[in-house]
Protein backbone atom coordinates (compact mmCIF):
# COMPACT_ATOMS: atom_id res chain seq x y z
CA UNK A 1 0.00 0.00 0.00
CA UNK A 2 1.32 3.14 -0.84
CA UNK A 3 1.68 6.38 1.71
CA UNK A 4 -1.66 7.97 1.76
CA UNK A 5 -1.93 11.54 0.16
CA UNK A 6 -4.43 12.22 2.00
CA UNK A 7 -4.79 11.32 5.91
CA UNK A 8 -7.71 12.50 8.35
CA UNK A 9 -6.96 11.13 11.63
CA UNK A 10 -9.81 12.05 13.99
CA UNK A 11 -10.58 15.11 12.60
CA UNK A 12 -12.97 17.65 14.91
CA UNK A 13 -14.03 21.19 14.25
CA UNK A 14 -16.39 22.52 16.13
CA UNK A 15 -17.35 26.59 15.81
CA UNK A 16 -17.73 27.51 18.74
CA UNK A 17 -20.22 25.23 20.56
CA UNK A 18 -21.85 24.19 17.62
CA UNK A 19 -20.33 20.96 16.07
CA UNK A 20 -19.09 21.12 12.27
CA UNK A 21 -17.53 17.41 12.28
CA UNK A 22 -16.19 14.87 14.53
CA UNK A 23 -13.78 12.47 14.45
CA UNK A 24 -13.64 11.45 10.69
CA UNK A 25 -10.70 9.37 9.99
CA UNK A 26 -9.90 8.29 6.66
CA UNK A 27 -6.94 8.00 4.05
CA UNK A 28 -6.93 9.12 0.10
CA UNK A 29 -3.96 6.95 -1.59
CA UNK A 30 -2.61 8.03 -5.03
CA UNK A 31 -4.66 7.06 -8.06
CA UNK A 32 -7.85 6.60 -5.91
CA UNK A 33 -10.80 8.60 -6.38
CA UNK A 34 -13.03 8.65 -2.69
CA UNK A 35 -16.69 9.87 -2.96
CA UNK A 36 -17.70 11.61 0.62
CA UNK A 37 -21.20 11.76 0.63
CA UNK A 38 -24.31 12.65 3.27
CA UNK A 39 -26.82 15.28 3.51
CA UNK A 40 -26.65 19.09 3.27
CA UNK A 41 -24.83 20.06 6.92
CA UNK A 42 -23.19 16.50 7.38
CA UNK A 43 -19.60 18.11 7.64
CA UNK A 44 -18.51 17.48 3.92
CA UNK A 45 -17.55 20.88 3.14
CA UNK A 46 -15.91 21.75 6.90
CA UNK A 47 -14.14 18.97 6.20
CA UNK A 48 -12.94 19.83 3.06
CA UNK A 49 -12.08 23.29 4.04
CA UNK A 50 -10.01 22.01 6.97
CA UNK A 51 -7.97 20.32 4.59
CA UNK A 52 -7.27 23.17 2.29
CA UNK A 53 -6.55 25.52 5.69
CA UNK A 54 -9.76 27.90 5.39
CA UNK A 55 -11.01 26.37 8.91
CA UNK A 56 -8.68 25.57 11.37
CA UNK A 57 -9.06 21.94 12.83
CA UNK A 58 -10.59 21.52 16.38
CA UNK A 59 -8.53 18.53 17.19
CA UNK A 60 -7.30 15.56 15.42
CA UNK A 61 -4.93 15.75 12.48
CA UNK A 62 -5.28 16.01 8.90
CA UNK A 63 -1.95 15.46 6.48
CA UNK A 64 -1.54 15.82 2.57
CA UNK A 65 1.22 14.09 1.31
CA UNK A 66 2.90 13.22 4.67
CA UNK A 67 2.49 17.13 5.84
CA UNK A 68 0.42 18.64 8.56
CA UNK A 69 -2.00 20.75 6.25
CA UNK A 70 -1.64 23.80 8.85
CA UNK A 71 2.44 23.58 8.60
CA UNK A 72 4.42 25.04 5.38
CA UNK A 73 0.53 25.27 4.35
CA UNK A 74 1.42 27.73 1.14
CA UNK A 75 4.11 25.24 -0.13
CA UNK A 76 1.84 22.63 0.17
CA UNK A 77 -0.89 24.15 -1.39
CA UNK A 78 1.16 24.41 -4.49
CA UNK A 79 0.05 20.51 -5.03
CA UNK A 80 -3.76 20.75 -4.95
CA UNK A 81 -6.56 21.31 -6.69
CA UNK A 82 -9.73 22.79 -4.89
CA UNK A 83 -12.83 23.22 -5.98
CA UNK A 84 -15.27 25.05 -3.38
CA UNK A 85 -18.89 24.46 -2.95
CA UNK A 86 -21.03 26.76 -4.98
CA UNK A 87 -17.54 28.36 -5.51
CA UNK A 88 -17.46 32.35 -6.37
CA UNK A 89 -15.50 33.79 -8.81
CA UNK A 90 -14.30 37.27 -9.60
CA UNK A 91 -17.27 38.87 -11.70
CA UNK A 92 -15.56 41.78 -13.98
CA UNK A 93 -13.30 39.38 -15.27
CA UNK A 94 -13.53 36.88 -18.46
CA UNK A 95 -12.98 33.32 -17.68
CA UNK A 96 -9.44 33.14 -19.35
CA UNK A 97 -8.43 36.45 -17.55
CA UNK A 98 -9.68 34.68 -14.40
CA UNK A 99 -8.02 31.92 -15.01
CA UNK A 100 -4.37 33.44 -15.98
CA UNK A 101 -5.14 35.66 -12.98
CA UNK A 102 -4.97 32.20 -10.99
CA UNK A 103 -1.99 30.50 -12.73
CA UNK A 104 0.29 33.48 -12.63
CA UNK A 105 -0.48 33.56 -8.49
CA UNK A 106 0.53 29.98 -8.94
CA UNK A 107 3.42 31.06 -10.98
CA UNK A 108 2.57 27.99 -13.31
CA UNK A 109 2.03 28.34 -17.32
CA UNK A 110 -1.31 26.57 -17.64
CA UNK A 111 -1.90 27.94 -21.40
CA UNK A 112 -2.37 24.80 -22.97
CA UNK A 113 -4.02 22.95 -20.17
CA UNK A 114 -6.83 26.08 -19.68
CA UNK A 115 -7.56 25.88 -23.51
CA UNK A 116 -7.91 22.34 -23.52
CA UNK A 117 -10.36 22.05 -20.84
CA UNK A 118 -12.28 24.79 -22.14
CA UNK A 119 -12.82 23.44 -25.30
CA UNK A 120 -13.68 20.03 -23.89
CA UNK A 121 -16.32 21.84 -21.61
CA UNK A 122 -17.21 23.98 -24.57
CA UNK A 123 -16.83 26.90 -22.65
CA UNK A 124 -16.23 30.71 -23.74
CA UNK A 125 -13.71 32.09 -21.93
CA UNK A 126 -13.68 36.07 -23.71
CA UNK A 127 -17.12 36.33 -21.51
CA UNK A 128 -16.85 38.18 -18.23
CA UNK A 129 -17.81 35.73 -15.38
CA UNK A 130 -21.13 38.09 -14.60
CA UNK A 131 -22.47 37.39 -18.19
CA UNK A 132 -21.59 33.17 -17.87
CA UNK A 133 -24.37 31.31 -16.77
CA UNK A 134 -24.35 29.24 -12.88
CA UNK A 135 -22.48 26.65 -15.43
CA UNK A 136 -20.51 27.92 -17.22
CA UNK A 137 -18.96 29.70 -14.11
CA UNK A 138 -18.75 25.98 -12.69
CA UNK A 139 -16.64 24.98 -15.68
CA UNK A 140 -14.20 28.00 -14.73
CA UNK A 141 -14.23 26.70 -11.42
CA UNK A 142 -13.72 23.33 -12.24
CA UNK A 143 -10.69 23.98 -14.54
CA UNK A 144 -9.36 26.56 -12.20
CA UNK A 145 -8.93 23.36 -9.54
CA UNK A 146 -7.36 20.91 -12.66
CA UNK A 147 -5.50 23.13 -14.47
CA UNK A 148 -2.23 22.77 -12.69
CA UNK A 149 -1.98 18.92 -12.87
CA UNK A 150 -2.28 18.68 -8.53
CA UNK A 151 -1.16 15.51 -6.79
CA UNK A 152 -4.20 16.25 -4.79
CA UNK A 153 -7.68 17.05 -5.53
CA UNK A 154 -10.45 17.85 -3.16
CA UNK A 155 -13.79 19.12 -5.18
CA UNK A 156 -16.66 19.70 -3.35
CA UNK A 157 -19.95 19.05 -5.28
CA UNK A 158 -17.56 19.70 -8.69
CA UNK A 159 -20.62 18.81 -11.53
CA UNK A 160 -23.37 21.04 -9.75
CA UNK A 161 -24.77 23.02 -12.28
CA UNK A 162 -22.77 20.79 -15.04
CA UNK A 163 -25.18 19.32 -18.56
CA UNK A 164 -25.21 15.81 -18.34
CA UNK A 165 -22.71 16.05 -21.57
CA UNK A 166 -20.12 18.05 -19.60
CA UNK A 167 -20.44 16.38 -16.90
CA UNK A 168 -19.37 13.15 -18.88
CA UNK A 169 -15.86 15.23 -19.94
CA UNK A 170 -15.69 15.89 -16.51
CA UNK A 171 -15.78 12.01 -15.59
CA UNK A 172 -13.22 11.44 -18.30
CA UNK A 173 -10.62 14.08 -16.78
CA UNK A 174 -11.11 12.43 -13.48
CA UNK A 175 -10.27 9.38 -14.71
CA UNK A 176 -7.24 10.52 -16.43
CA UNK A 177 -5.68 12.52 -13.73
CA UNK A 178 -6.81 9.00 -11.69
CA UNK A 179 -4.73 6.94 -13.73
CA UNK A 180 -1.90 9.41 -13.21
CA UNK A 181 -2.21 8.91 -9.98
CA UNK A 182 -3.71 11.93 -8.47
CA UNK A 183 -5.35 11.44 -5.34
CA UNK A 184 -9.03 12.50 -5.45
CA UNK A 185 -11.57 13.34 -2.57
CA UNK A 186 -14.89 14.62 -4.48
CA UNK A 187 -18.31 14.90 -2.53
CA UNK A 188 -21.37 14.68 -4.69
CA UNK A 189 -25.23 14.73 -4.76
CA UNK A 190 -24.94 12.85 -7.94
CA UNK A 191 -24.72 9.23 -6.62
CA UNK A 192 -24.36 7.61 -9.85
CA UNK A 193 -21.31 9.84 -10.57
CA UNK A 194 -19.80 8.86 -6.97
CA UNK A 195 -20.73 5.09 -7.81
CA UNK A 196 -19.14 5.66 -11.63
CA UNK A 197 -15.97 7.68 -10.44
CA UNK A 198 -15.07 6.11 -6.95
CA UNK A 199 -13.18 3.25 -5.63
CA UNK A 200 -13.98 3.83 -1.78
CA UNK A 201 -17.06 6.08 -0.47
CA UNK A 202 -16.90 7.62 3.01
CA UNK A 203 -20.39 8.68 4.44
CA UNK A 204 -20.99 11.02 6.85
CA UNK A 205 -23.77 12.00 8.84
CA UNK A 206 -24.68 14.88 11.34
CA UNK A 207 -21.26 15.34 11.57
CA UNK A 208 -20.15 11.79 12.36
CA UNK A 209 -18.63 9.33 10.18
CA UNK A 210 -21.15 7.16 9.46
CA UNK A 211 -19.09 4.36 6.93
CA UNK A 212 -15.82 3.95 5.27
CA UNK A 213 -16.25 1.30 2.31
CA UNK A 214 -14.87 0.31 -1.10
CA UNK A 215 -17.76 0.58 -3.42
CA UNK A 216 -17.26 -3.26 -5.01
CA UNK A 217 -17.42 -4.54 -1.35
CA UNK A 218 -20.28 -2.34 -0.28
CA UNK A 219 -22.14 -3.71 -2.86
CA UNK A 220 -21.20 -7.21 -2.22
CA UNK A 221 -22.07 -6.59 1.75
CA UNK A 222 -25.84 -4.74 0.84
CA UNK A 223 -28.54 -6.74 0.85
CA UNK A 224 -30.51 -7.73 -2.19
CA UNK A 225 -33.96 -8.57 -2.67
CA UNK A 226 -34.03 -12.08 -5.05
CA UNK A 227 -37.38 -13.31 -7.10
CA UNK A 228 -37.02 -16.72 -8.22
CA UNK A 229 -40.00 -18.63 -10.17
CA UNK A 230 -40.43 -22.10 -10.44
CA UNK A 231 -42.93 -24.42 -12.75
CA UNK A 232 -45.05 -25.35 -9.40
CA UNK A 233 -45.26 -23.90 -5.71
CA UNK A 234 -42.89 -25.44 -3.29
CA UNK A 235 -42.75 -25.40 0.28
CA UNK A 236 -40.71 -22.68 2.73
CA UNK A 237 -38.76 -25.62 4.18
CA UNK A 238 -37.22 -26.47 1.24
CA UNK A 239 -35.01 -23.35 2.23
CA UNK A 240 -34.48 -23.76 5.51
CA UNK A 241 -31.01 -23.68 6.38
CA UNK A 242 -29.63 -21.66 3.82
CA UNK A 243 -27.53 -19.31 5.61
CA UNK A 244 -27.57 -15.10 4.85
CA UNK A 245 -31.59 -15.64 3.29
CA UNK A 246 -34.42 -13.15 5.18
CA UNK A 247 -37.66 -12.19 4.96
CA UNK A 248 -38.67 -15.25 2.65
CA UNK A 249 -42.25 -14.75 0.96
CA UNK A 250 -44.03 -17.29 -0.46
CA UNK A 251 -46.45 -16.27 -3.80
CA UNK A 252 -47.12 -19.76 -4.94
CA UNK A 253 -45.27 -19.91 -7.68
CA UNK A 254 -43.05 -17.28 -6.97
CA UNK A 255 -40.58 -17.04 -3.97
CA UNK A 256 -38.98 -13.44 -3.02
CA UNK A 257 -36.61 -13.05 -0.11
CA UNK A 258 -33.96 -11.13 0.71
CA UNK A 259 -30.29 -12.46 0.42
CA UNK A 260 -27.07 -10.90 2.55
CA UNK A 261 -23.83 -12.29 0.66
CA UNK A 262 -22.93 -14.93 -2.13
CA UNK A 263 -26.47 -16.49 -3.21
CA UNK A 264 -24.80 -19.73 -4.53
CA UNK A 265 -26.12 -22.12 -1.83
CA UNK A 266 -29.66 -20.27 -2.18
CA UNK A 267 -29.70 -20.78 -6.41
CA UNK A 268 -28.42 -24.19 -6.02
CA UNK A 269 -31.25 -25.14 -3.77
CA UNK A 270 -33.58 -23.54 -6.00
CA UNK A 271 -32.63 -25.04 -9.14
CA UNK A 272 -32.89 -28.62 -7.74
CA UNK A 273 -36.41 -27.85 -6.81
CA UNK A 274 -37.40 -26.63 -10.51
CA UNK A 275 -35.99 -22.97 -10.54
CA UNK A 276 -37.11 -21.59 -14.21
CA UNK A 277 -36.08 -18.07 -13.76
CA UNK A 278 -34.45 -15.39 -11.52
CA UNK A 279 -34.68 -12.19 -10.64
CA UNK A 280 -31.65 -10.04 -8.55
CA UNK A 281 -32.49 -6.48 -7.40
CA UNK A 282 -29.15 -5.01 -6.96
CA UNK A 283 -28.96 -1.96 -4.12
CA UNK A 284 -27.39 1.11 -5.62
CA UNK A 285 -25.71 3.46 -3.50
CA UNK A 286 -28.77 5.28 -3.45
CA UNK A 287 -30.39 2.95 -1.16
CA UNK A 288 -27.39 2.30 0.44
CA UNK A 289 -26.87 6.33 1.02
CA UNK A 290 -30.31 6.92 2.12
CA UNK A 291 -30.64 4.20 4.33
CA UNK A 292 -27.54 5.28 5.90
CA UNK A 293 -28.57 8.72 6.53
CA UNK A 294 -32.35 7.95 7.27
CA UNK A 295 -31.43 5.42 9.59
CA UNK A 296 -28.36 6.71 11.12
CA UNK A 297 -26.67 3.11 11.32
CA UNK A 298 -25.95 0.21 8.85
CA UNK A 299 -29.52 -0.90 7.70
CA UNK A 300 -29.53 -2.41 4.62
CA UNK A 301 -25.50 -3.30 4.99
CA UNK A 302 -24.70 -6.89 6.18
CA UNK A 303 -21.93 -6.16 8.90
CA UNK B 1 2.52 41.97 -7.86
CA UNK B 2 -0.37 40.13 -9.83
CA UNK B 3 -2.66 40.55 -6.88
CA UNK B 4 -1.43 43.94 -6.41
CA UNK B 5 -2.21 44.71 -9.85
CA UNK B 6 -5.21 42.73 -9.46
CA UNK B 7 -6.27 44.97 -5.85
CA UNK B 8 -5.78 48.16 -7.52
CA UNK B 9 -7.73 46.78 -11.33
CA UNK B 10 -10.47 46.14 -8.17
CA UNK B 11 -10.67 50.14 -7.40
CA UNK B 12 -9.96 51.66 -10.16
CA UNK B 13 -13.01 53.21 -11.12
CA UNK B 14 -13.64 54.43 -7.58
CA UNK B 15 -10.30 55.61 -7.25
CA UNK B 16 -10.94 57.66 -10.53
CA UNK B 17 -13.77 59.15 -9.43
CA UNK B 18 -12.58 60.05 -6.31
CA UNK B 19 -9.47 61.39 -8.12
CA UNK B 20 -11.80 63.38 -10.20
CA UNK B 21 -13.76 65.00 -7.17
CA UNK B 22 -10.34 65.84 -5.41
CA UNK B 23 -9.47 67.87 -8.28
CA UNK B 24 -12.78 69.62 -9.02
CA UNK B 25 -12.22 70.65 -5.41
CA UNK B 26 -8.96 72.45 -5.48
CA UNK B 27 -10.20 73.59 -8.90
CA UNK B 28 -12.89 75.13 -7.21
CA UNK B 29 -11.33 76.30 -4.00
CA UNK B 30 -8.38 77.90 -5.87
CA UNK B 31 -10.93 79.62 -8.63
CA UNK B 32 -12.81 81.57 -5.81
CA UNK B 33 -9.25 82.89 -4.06
CA UNK B 34 -8.77 85.69 -6.27
CA UNK B 35 -12.05 86.48 -4.76
CA UNK B 36 -11.19 86.10 -1.20
CA UNK B 37 -7.85 88.21 -1.81
CA UNK B 38 -9.12 90.95 -2.99
CA UNK B 39 -11.57 91.14 -0.23
CA UNK B 40 -9.21 90.61 2.12
CA UNK B 41 -9.80 94.18 4.54
CA UNK B 42 -13.67 93.12 4.08
CA UNK B 43 -13.13 89.90 5.17
CA UNK B 44 -10.92 90.06 7.58
CA UNK B 45 -13.47 92.51 9.27
CA UNK B 46 -15.82 89.95 8.76
CA UNK B 47 -14.64 87.14 10.13
CA UNK B 48 -13.29 89.15 13.42
CA UNK B 49 -17.03 89.54 13.97
CA UNK B 50 -17.65 85.40 13.55
CA UNK B 51 -17.98 84.15 16.93
CA UNK B 52 -14.76 83.08 18.47
CA UNK B 53 -16.19 79.21 19.30
CA UNK B 54 -16.80 78.91 15.30
CA UNK B 55 -13.53 80.43 14.64
CA UNK B 56 -12.29 77.57 16.69
CA UNK B 57 -13.81 74.93 15.71
CA UNK B 58 -13.24 75.66 11.92
CA UNK B 59 -9.77 77.02 12.97
CA UNK B 60 -10.04 80.10 10.79
CA UNK B 61 -6.54 81.49 11.03
CA UNK B 62 -5.39 84.22 9.03
CA UNK B 63 -7.85 83.27 6.32
CA UNK B 64 -7.23 85.90 3.44
CA UNK B 65 -3.59 84.00 3.39
CA UNK B 66 -2.39 81.29 0.96
CA UNK B 67 -2.27 78.66 4.24
CA UNK B 68 -5.36 79.96 5.80
CA UNK B 69 -7.31 79.38 3.20
CA UNK B 70 -6.51 76.37 2.17
CA UNK B 71 -5.87 75.24 5.42
CA UNK B 72 -9.52 76.02 5.56
CA UNK B 73 -11.21 75.33 2.55
CA UNK B 74 -9.38 71.94 2.12
CA UNK B 75 -6.86 70.83 4.51
CA UNK B 76 -9.05 70.95 7.63
CA UNK B 77 -11.97 69.32 6.38
CA UNK B 78 -12.61 67.93 2.33
CA UNK B 79 -8.89 66.83 1.53
CA UNK B 80 -8.77 64.24 4.79
CA UNK B 81 -12.59 63.52 4.24
CA UNK B 82 -11.46 61.86 0.81
CA UNK B 83 -8.26 60.38 1.62
CA UNK B 84 -10.34 58.94 5.00
CA UNK B 85 -12.78 57.57 2.67
CA UNK B 86 -10.61 55.63 0.31
CA UNK B 87 -8.28 54.36 3.29
CA UNK B 88 -11.76 53.00 4.67
CA UNK B 89 -12.81 51.46 1.76
CA UNK B 90 -9.88 49.87 0.41
CA UNK B 91 -9.68 48.18 3.93
CA UNK B 92 -12.59 47.04 4.49
CA UNK B 93 -12.79 45.38 0.99
CA UNK B 94 -9.06 44.11 1.66
CA UNK B 95 -9.77 40.83 3.43
CA UNK B 96 -13.72 40.90 4.13
CA UNK B 97 -15.30 41.29 0.65
CA UNK B 98 -13.50 38.50 -0.29
CA UNK B 99 -15.03 36.25 2.44
CA UNK B 100 -18.16 38.31 1.99
CA UNK B 101 -17.97 37.53 -1.71
CA UNK B 102 -16.60 34.10 -1.40
CA UNK B 103 -13.67 34.11 -3.67
CA UNK B 104 -11.61 34.04 -0.54
CA UNK B 105 -12.25 30.33 -0.70
CA UNK B 106 -10.21 30.19 -4.14
CA UNK B 107 -7.92 33.07 -3.52
CA UNK B 108 -6.96 31.40 0.19
CA UNK B 109 -5.94 27.80 -0.83
CA UNK B 110 -3.58 29.40 -4.05
CA UNK B 111 0.39 29.21 -2.65
CA UNK B 112 -0.01 32.32 -0.89
CA UNK B 113 -0.03 32.70 2.78
CA UNK B 114 -3.21 34.78 4.41
CA UNK B 115 -0.06 36.85 5.59
CA UNK B 116 0.94 37.75 2.34
CA UNK B 117 -2.12 38.35 0.45
CA UNK B 118 -3.28 40.92 3.22
CA UNK B 119 0.30 42.48 3.20
CA UNK B 120 0.25 43.33 -0.79
CA UNK B 121 -3.49 44.51 -0.12
CA UNK B 122 -2.25 46.62 2.80
CA UNK B 123 0.79 47.85 0.28
CA UNK B 124 -1.50 48.10 -2.44
CA UNK B 125 -3.84 50.63 -0.18
CA UNK B 126 -0.88 52.57 0.90
CA UNK B 127 0.69 53.15 -2.39
CA UNK B 128 -2.85 54.70 -3.45
CA UNK B 129 -2.65 56.67 -0.41
CA UNK B 130 0.69 58.43 -1.12
CA UNK B 131 -0.29 59.20 -5.23
CA UNK B 132 -3.22 60.48 -4.25
CA UNK B 133 -1.30 62.35 -1.90
CA UNK B 134 1.13 63.29 -5.20
CA UNK B 135 -1.69 64.23 -7.15
CA UNK B 136 -2.93 66.92 -4.24
CA UNK B 137 0.49 67.93 -4.23
CA UNK B 138 0.84 68.36 -8.40
CA UNK B 139 -2.58 70.00 -8.72
CA UNK B 140 -2.27 72.76 -6.16
CA UNK B 141 1.65 73.62 -6.90
CA UNK B 142 0.19 73.77 -10.64
CA UNK B 143 -3.00 75.64 -9.36
CA UNK B 144 -1.52 78.73 -7.02
CA UNK B 145 0.45 80.05 -9.82
CA UNK B 146 -2.28 80.41 -11.97
CA UNK B 147 -4.37 82.45 -8.86
CA UNK B 148 -1.38 83.96 -7.63
CA UNK B 149 -1.13 82.08 -3.82
CA UNK B 150 1.67 82.22 -1.97
CA UNK B 151 2.15 78.98 -0.40
CA UNK B 152 5.69 76.97 0.10
CA UNK B 153 5.81 73.42 -1.98
CA UNK B 154 7.01 71.90 1.35
CA UNK B 155 3.98 72.89 2.83
CA UNK B 156 1.87 71.70 0.45
CA UNK B 157 4.00 68.66 0.68
CA UNK B 158 3.28 68.61 4.50
CA UNK B 159 -0.42 68.90 4.25
CA UNK B 160 -0.87 66.19 1.45
CA UNK B 161 0.74 63.80 3.21
CA UNK B 162 -0.94 64.59 6.39
CA UNK B 163 -4.06 64.02 4.63
CA UNK B 164 -2.45 60.41 3.27
CA UNK B 165 -1.60 59.77 6.78
CA UNK B 166 -4.71 59.80 8.18
CA UNK B 167 -6.28 57.72 4.98
CA UNK B 168 -3.49 55.03 5.99
CA UNK B 169 -4.85 55.06 9.75
CA UNK B 170 -8.10 54.88 8.82
CA UNK B 171 -7.21 51.92 6.01
CA UNK B 172 -5.45 50.27 9.10
CA UNK B 173 -8.23 50.04 11.20
CA UNK B 174 -10.54 49.10 8.49
CA UNK B 175 -8.35 46.27 7.69
CA UNK B 176 -7.77 45.09 11.18
CA UNK B 177 -11.94 45.05 11.61
CA UNK B 178 -12.30 42.95 8.77
CA UNK B 179 -9.39 40.67 9.17
CA UNK B 180 -10.95 40.20 12.23
CA UNK B 181 -14.86 39.76 11.97
CA UNK B 182 -14.81 39.22 7.87
CA UNK B 183 -17.73 41.61 7.70
CA UNK B 184 -17.61 44.77 5.28
CA UNK B 185 -20.07 46.48 6.27
CA UNK B 186 -18.72 46.58 10.04
CA UNK B 187 -15.35 47.43 8.97
CA UNK B 188 -16.55 49.91 7.24
CA UNK B 189 -18.70 51.31 9.46
CA UNK B 190 -16.38 50.96 12.12
CA UNK B 191 -13.68 53.17 10.67
CA UNK B 192 -15.75 55.78 9.40
CA UNK B 193 -17.52 55.76 12.64
CA UNK B 194 -14.33 56.55 14.62
CA UNK B 195 -12.94 59.02 11.60
CA UNK B 196 -16.54 61.07 12.52
CA UNK B 197 -15.68 60.57 16.53
CA UNK B 198 -12.51 61.42 16.36
CA UNK B 199 -13.06 64.93 13.93
CA UNK B 200 -15.60 65.86 16.16
CA UNK B 201 -13.55 65.48 19.39
CA UNK B 202 -11.06 67.09 17.69
CA UNK B 203 -13.07 70.46 16.10
CA UNK B 204 -14.90 70.54 19.68
CA UNK B 205 -11.82 70.38 21.72
CA UNK B 206 -11.19 73.71 21.89
CA UNK B 207 -14.51 74.47 23.28
CA UNK B 208 -14.94 71.05 25.66
CA UNK B 209 -12.52 70.58 28.32
CA UNK B 210 -13.36 66.76 28.10
CA UNK B 211 -12.06 66.59 24.23
CA UNK B 212 -9.39 68.63 25.16
CA UNK B 213 -7.90 65.55 27.40
CA UNK B 214 -8.20 63.15 25.01
CA UNK B 215 -6.68 65.52 22.12
CA UNK B 216 -3.16 63.87 22.78
CA UNK B 217 -4.59 60.47 21.68
CA UNK B 218 -6.91 61.89 18.78
CA UNK B 219 -5.21 60.90 14.97
CA UNK B 220 -6.88 64.39 13.79
CA UNK B 221 -4.54 66.03 16.72
CA UNK B 222 -1.41 64.17 14.97
CA UNK B 223 -2.10 65.08 11.80
CA UNK B 224 -4.63 68.34 11.46
CA UNK B 225 -3.50 69.53 14.78
CA UNK B 226 -0.24 70.41 13.87
CA UNK B 227 -1.29 73.11 11.26
CA UNK B 228 0.78 71.33 8.18
CA UNK B 229 0.21 74.23 6.03
CA UNK B 230 1.88 76.92 8.35
CA UNK B 231 4.41 74.63 10.39
CA UNK B 232 5.40 71.56 8.07
CA UNK B 233 5.23 67.70 9.23
CA UNK B 234 5.58 67.27 12.82
CA UNK B 235 7.78 64.34 13.01
CA UNK B 236 6.74 63.15 16.29
CA UNK B 237 3.06 63.01 15.11
CA UNK B 238 4.08 61.56 12.11
CA UNK B 239 6.11 58.75 13.96
CA UNK B 240 3.37 58.36 16.21
CA UNK B 241 0.76 57.80 13.57
CA UNK B 242 3.02 55.39 11.84
CA UNK B 243 3.61 53.31 15.16
CA UNK B 244 -0.48 53.32 15.38
CA UNK B 245 -0.93 52.67 11.94
CA UNK B 246 1.46 49.68 12.31
CA UNK B 247 0.15 48.12 15.09
CA UNK B 248 -2.95 47.94 13.42
CA UNK B 249 -1.57 46.15 10.28
CA UNK B 250 0.17 44.11 12.63
CA UNK B 251 -2.74 42.90 14.90
CA UNK B 252 -4.73 42.48 11.39
CA UNK B 253 -2.13 40.29 9.94
CA UNK B 254 -1.71 38.31 13.19
CA UNK B 255 -5.72 37.30 13.56
CA UNK B 256 -6.40 36.79 9.86
CA UNK B 257 -3.68 34.36 9.92
CA UNK B 258 -5.48 31.95 12.73
CA UNK B 259 -8.98 33.19 12.06
CA UNK B 260 -11.65 30.41 10.33
CA UNK B 261 -12.35 31.64 6.91
CA UNK B 262 -16.20 32.00 6.76
CA UNK B 263 -18.44 29.91 4.21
Amino acid sequence: MPASAISIQGLTKYYGRDLGVADVTFDVYPGEVIGFLGPNGAGKTTTMRSLVGLLNITSGRAQILGQEVSVNASALRAKIGYLPGAPALYKNLTGLKHLEFLAKMREVNCTEAIHTMAERFDLDLGRRIHELSKGNQQKVAVIQALMHKPEVLILDEPTSGLDPIVQREFSAIIDDMQTRGTAILLSSHVLSEVEHLADRVVIVNAGKQVLVEEISRLKEKTVRTIDLYFAMPVKEEVFAGIGGIKDLRMYGNRVSCTVVGAENALLRCAVDNGLESVQTHESSLDDIFFSLVSGGDTNGIAS
Amino acid sequence: MVLLLKTAGDHWRSYAGWTIGLLAMVGIQLSVYPTVRSSAAGLATFLDNYPEALKQIFRMEDYTSGAGYLSTELFSMMLPLIFISIGASWGANATAQEEERRTADILLTLPISRVRVLSIKITTAIIAQVLLAAVTVLSLVIGIGFVDLTLGTTKIVAGALTGALLGILFNAVATFLGAALGKRSIALGGAIALAIAGFLFFSLAPLVDTFERITPINPFQWTLGSRPLFNGIDVGYTILSLVVASAFYGAALVVFKRRDIQA
